[in-house]
């Protein structure tokens, strides 16, 4: 087991999700404007059930559990609805850049606007298409360990036919995420830290099989 | 007197607003910053290190004419190379600035950045829960308690007496900030009495019966 970020399984998950987490304070009373503000930046939450499955998927599940070490080491986890874009579930095989080359998922370059909630990616096929919940992530190393920052998409967009893209995306890029960060389609994952409190395997049965759940936190770092 | 930029008044109003928080704890060349957010923010010339803590601050508006009320930092997943710097027994008595920070609702745009509290650090106990957070909180007392005060004595009942054990002019200090007092007199007896829920012969009858059992 290398020292460095494990990856979540994706054998017997029945069901699991990436919410974002904000802090917002509201005033107290509802008979006036909503009225608050968000306090912090926002997180990745991810909560999975696992199911009852076979005595290789439990197996499977201890050992990526064990591995953690509680909470010591991060591991990388994507939304395994959507590993690809939704208008490409088998990934980019044969897809080819714009501007010439195969693509596999990575830009090769990005931007981001003022705001730091548009992103902008190169290098992408001519009329690429990104929908609602397909996520772009950043990734880069520091000090041998990956660090990503995920975005998911909240408006559709296409490329141009030069293979630019520019697309809306929540939760804002964070200022930490250095230039030399690439930006990525494939499997967009985030760093997350198992909550000790709320993950475990349960129970194991006779057919040496076990449910159980993993509720992790974002860990972003730069 | 809050005097917020004109750009974070306007992101207040129109709630794409941000809040967080950063503190600078100790003296140089021993410093400790940090703020509430992912990464390193540098405002006033200095950096400050994220520990992406939410709710960095915890502080309360207080009151005129309240007691004065100092802020609790909570200090939680900090980074090891962080709780190396912080030896929990030299806080103590350290200075501290505490910074409100306003960013716009992406958090890319730092609206405004004020000094909250200036202060020094009263006591930092650490607490941590097996498999959950392991916290250190650091309360900071600001300069209205105990930092500017002449001397030990305090507005108490129990202050007063360490010089006269009889002098009992302070006794009733701590209970009048919660004394009602009735305008016009006393307040009713009963409510039974004061709503008619007892007809005069049922009061007249009780009466009777207290008067009869006090008799006893």
């Amino acid at each position: 087991m290398a020292l460095t970020a494990s990856i979540m399984p994706d054998v017997a998950v029945v069901s699991a999700v990436l919410n974002i987490q904000r802090l917002d304070y509201m005033t107290a009373a509802t008979d006036g404007r909503a009225f608050g503000v968000t306090s912090g930046a926002p997180l990745w939450i991810l909560k999975a059930t696992i199911r009852d499955g076979d005595a290789d998927e439990t197996d499977t599940w201890f050992a990526f559990l064990d591995s953690l070490r509680g909470l010591q080491r991060p591991f990388l986890a994507h939304d395994l609805t959507r590993p690809y874009p939704r208008a490409y579930p088998d990934g980019f095989a044969g897809m080819m850049r714009a501007g010439g080359g195969a693509f596999e998922g990575a830009a090769t370059t990005w931007s981001v606007n003022a705001d730091r909630d548009q992103l902008t990616l190169s290098g992408q096929p001519a009329a690429l298409q990104l929908n609602n919940r397909d996520a772009v992530m950043l990734r880069w190393v520091t000090g041998g360990e990956p660090r990503r920052s995920l975005h998911r998409v909240v408006a559709p967009a296409v490329a141009s036919a030069s293979g630019v893209i520019t697309v809306a995306v929540e939760p804002p890029v964070p200022t930490l995420v250095p230039g030399s960060a690439v930006a990525d389609l494939a499997k967009p994952q985030a760093v997350f830290r198992q909550v000790i409190a709320e993950s475990g395997m349960g129970e194991l049965d006779a057919l040496h099989s076990a449910g159980g759940t993993l509720s992790a936190v974002q860990d972003l770092r730069a | 007197m809050k005097t917020f930029s004109a750009e974070a008044l306007a992101a207040i109003a129109s709630g794409d607003v941000m809040t967080s928080g950063a503190v600078q704890l100790g003296r140089e060349p021993n410093q400790i910053r940090l703020w509430g957010g992912h990464g390193v923010l540098a405002f006033s010339g200095v950096a400050y290190l994220g520990i992406g803590k939410r709710g960095l601050v915890n502080a309360s508006g207080g009151s005129l004419g309240g007691s004065e009320q100092g802020a609790e930092l909570t200090l939680s997943n900090v980074d090891p190379d962080v709780v190396g710097q912080v030896n929990l027994k030299a806080l103590r008595g350290q200075p501290a600035v505490l910074w409100r920070l306003i960013f716009n609702g992406t958090g890319a745009h730092l609206l405004h950045a004020e000094i909250f509290l200036r202060g020094r650090i009263d006591r930092a106990p650490k607490e941590e829960t097996p498999g959950g957070e392991a916290i250190i909180r650091v309360g900071i007392e600001g300069p209205a308690r105990g930092l500017g005060r002449r001397s030990e004595r305090m507005r108490t009942d129990a202050d007063q007496r360490m010089i006269d054990p009889t002098a009992n002019g302070f006794a009733a200090v701590a209970y009048a900030g919660e004394k009602a007092i009735n305008w016009g007199g006393k307040p009713p007896q009963r409510s039974g009495t004061a709503f008619g829920g007892i007809s005069p012969g049922q009061s007249a009858g009780f009466n009777s019966n207290t008067l009869a059992a006090r008799n006893l």
